[in-house]
């Protein structure tokens, strides 16, 4: 019942209500309306959230490579161990990926026509030296805010991008084995260690001090800027190495069948990281676009039926509405009167909603830490504004068509 | 309190009907305290003028003001305070919350004038002989009783005009003396001013204006 203020009180006995609940509006209703309410915005905030962790998961600072990129190679059979094939691209085939419809990059990938090592010790990491393998992508191929990274002859640092899988290998396999402590990617990007060049003519070693800029999940060997590679391959390389072993393709439509068709037609395969990554996301971004929008369909249903039923009260009180602005009351405190329990209907459930996704998301934050997947354990303020300007606009259209109702009721 | 009236006519009534008035198409100004009578034969308009000048009826040319205020425009804005403070209204159609008692009905006044207590009220309704009805609904009541709660409802709230349109037509004689007796006493000692209708111009009240609407 809405509380009748009035200043006087010549009735006695029970409160008048200025306007009684309508009879449409019981409390099974109210509850059932709440709890729709309720399960609308977690379903909304969930999806919202849900949407904002997997682009946070996906394009993680780490991210050092444009969508779509791919690395192709050819497949090695036996006539290539032996000699007879060449696992090189051949400028035909490279021609051929270039003229297929969606791709707007195809470069060949550098690598080192020099035997190269790496050599660490010190601080936190033990003394480690390995044979390495490096690699070169053409800069436009890097993602926003890696253009500038790069080598200039003369420079102090070579910076380089490591395969995640290395720091897994040496936390999970070599530093347990030998005793040692795990290192974390911040660590080892502190780290400076030596890149030594053997030139293939026969000359000294060439010593060089490298730095870990990065790691990444979408590559499988040590990738160097192109200028130091390219310096590096004519002052120590085999000038007589030609071929392009593995080409960089930026592919805009990662399903495209032409492509794949080349791809099978050349002997040629993708490294399925990122086309992986590309249908994950569009899958993921299906359910939750799904989850969302049912979470929205529940929400503008449930606005509807708030609005509804406020203005079945209006229209079962017309007579008595008329009356009250007859004796002076004023449209604002009707409105209030009218709007304000609705209101708080309708912001109880928006409450609960948020508290609930605050609830649900530790354990489900800790249960993907513990499968390696780590997400904040809070919803992003980005969920809790949206939240915030969702209700609000909603709760305005709400009142401000009541309040038209009502003045309607005033000429 | 000043109500002015510029060259008013409603959009209903026929050019015949508004050259006969003193009221339509007229500049004329109320000042309170005042008592106007306005009369008429049925269909000239008498209540369609106290509904103009109560925010009920906006279908018209011409202009009103109260206190120098336009009230045609924010219409939701100005009537809820004139309505609340400076104007008290006796209609014909009465306005009763049905199924609720007299004193029930006297609860929705969202404001009530100074001194006003359910003591007088209850005084004021022995007077005008309906002192027996407020316990129970205007379902139970005559014409006559309504009027007469309508009066006792337009008395209980603060006002410095009242409109009284045809206000004692369902009432015998002396009920009719005692009714327009507690009015015109309560415009004295208020200062307020009253425009009452009626259908001709005979009247023993101590009018200031009579006008032929």
């Amino acid at each position: 019942m809405i509380p009748m203020n009035t200043r006087n009180g010549f009735g006695q006995g029970r409160r008048t209500s200025l306007l009684p609940r309508s009879s449409k509006s019981g409390r099974g209703r109210q509850i059932g309306l709440a709890l729709a309410s309720t399960i609308g915005w977690i379903l909304s905030l969930a999806a919202f959230q849900g949407f904002i962790d997997i682009r946070t998961l996906l394009q993680s600072d780490d991210d050092w490579f444009r969508d779509g990129l791919i690395f192709i190679n050819h497949d090695v059979r036996l006539t290539d161990s032996i000699g007879v094939t060449s696992t090189n691209v051949s400028p035909k085939s490279l021609a051929k990926i270039r003229a297929v419809p969606g791709v707007s990059i195809a470069e060949p990938i550098l690598r080192n026509h020099f035997p190269a090592a790496v050599q660490m010790g010190g601080g936190p990491i033990p003394a480690i030296s390995s044979e390495v393998f490096l690699e070169a992508i053409p800069p436009e191929l890097l993602s926003t805010g890696h253009e500038d990274w790069s080598w200039n002859p003369g420079d102090e640092i070579v910076p380089i991008l490591i395969p995640r899988q290395f720091l897994n290998l040496y936390n999970f396999g070599f530093a347990p084995g030998k005793g040692l402590p795990p290192v974390s990617e911040s660590t080892a990007k502190k780290v400076r260690f030596r890149l030594i060049t053997y030139p293939y003519n026969g000359d000294a070693p060439v010593f060089y001090t490298a730095s870990i800029s990065g790691f990444s999940d979408e590559i499988e060997s040590l990738l160097v800027p192109v200028s130091f590679l390219t310096y590096a391959n004519a002052e120590y390389g085999d000038t007589a190495t030609t071929g392009v072993g593995r080409v960089a393709v930026l592919l805009n439509d990662p399903d495209s069948k032409a492509f794949h068709k080349l791809l099978e037609d050349e002997r040629l395969r993708a490294g399925k990281g990122t086309r992986e990554n590309a249908r994950l996301r569009i899958l993921l971004d299906l359910c939750l676009a799904v989850l969302g929008t049912a979470g929205g369909i529940i929400l503008f249903l449930n606005l509807l039926l708030f609005l509804t039923e406020a203005e079945s009260l209006l229209a079962d009180h017309r007579d008595r509405i008329r009356k009250l602005f007859f004796l002076g009351h004023n449209p604002t405190t009707l409105l209030r009167r009218l709007v304000g329990l609705r209101i708080l209907a309708a912001v109880i459930p928006a409450i609960v909603g948020l508290v609930v996704l605050w609830w649900i998301r530790h354990p489900v934050a800790t249960f993907l830490d513990e499968s390696g997947i780590a997400i904040d354990p809070n919803p992003s303020p980005i969920t809790v504004l949206a939240w915030f300007v969702l209700l609000l606009l909603a709760n305005a259209w709400l009142l401000g068509r009541i309040r038209n109702r009502l003045l309607r009721l005033y000429r | 309190m000043i109500i002015q009236l510029h060259k008013l006519q409603p959009a209903y009534l026929s050019a015949t009907h508004l050259n006969q008035s003193e009221v339509w198409q007229h500049d004329l100004t109320f000042t309170a305290p005042e008592g106007i009578l306005l009369w008429g034969p049925s269909g000239q308009g008498k209540s369609s003028l106290l509904r103009i000048l109560f925010g009920l009826e906006g279908k018209y040319t011409g202009e009103v003001r109260i206190d120098g205020q336009f009230i045609t425009s924010q219409a939701h804005r100005i009537w809820p305070k004139i309505r609340n403070r400076k104007l008290s209204f006796v209609p014909q159609d009465f306005q009763l919350f049905e199924g609720e008692s007299g004193w029930k009905n006297l609860d929705y006044l969202p404001l009530v004038a100074e001194g006003i207590d359910r003591a007088l009220l209850q005084q004021w309704s022995e007077r005008l002989g309906i002192d027996s009805l407020l316990d129970r609904t205007p379902e139970t009541w005559s014409y006559g009783q309504r009027q007469r709660f309508c009066v006792l409802r337009a008395l209980a709230k603060p006002f410095q005009w009242i409109f009284l349109d045809e206000p004692v037509s369902h009432l015998d004689p002396e009920s009719s003396r005692n009714t327009l007796d507690l009015i015109l006493s309560e415009c004295e000692r208020r200062q307020a001013g009253w425009i009452l209708t009626q259908q001709t111009p005979d009247s023993t009240l101590p009018i200031g204006r009579t006008l032929r609407v």
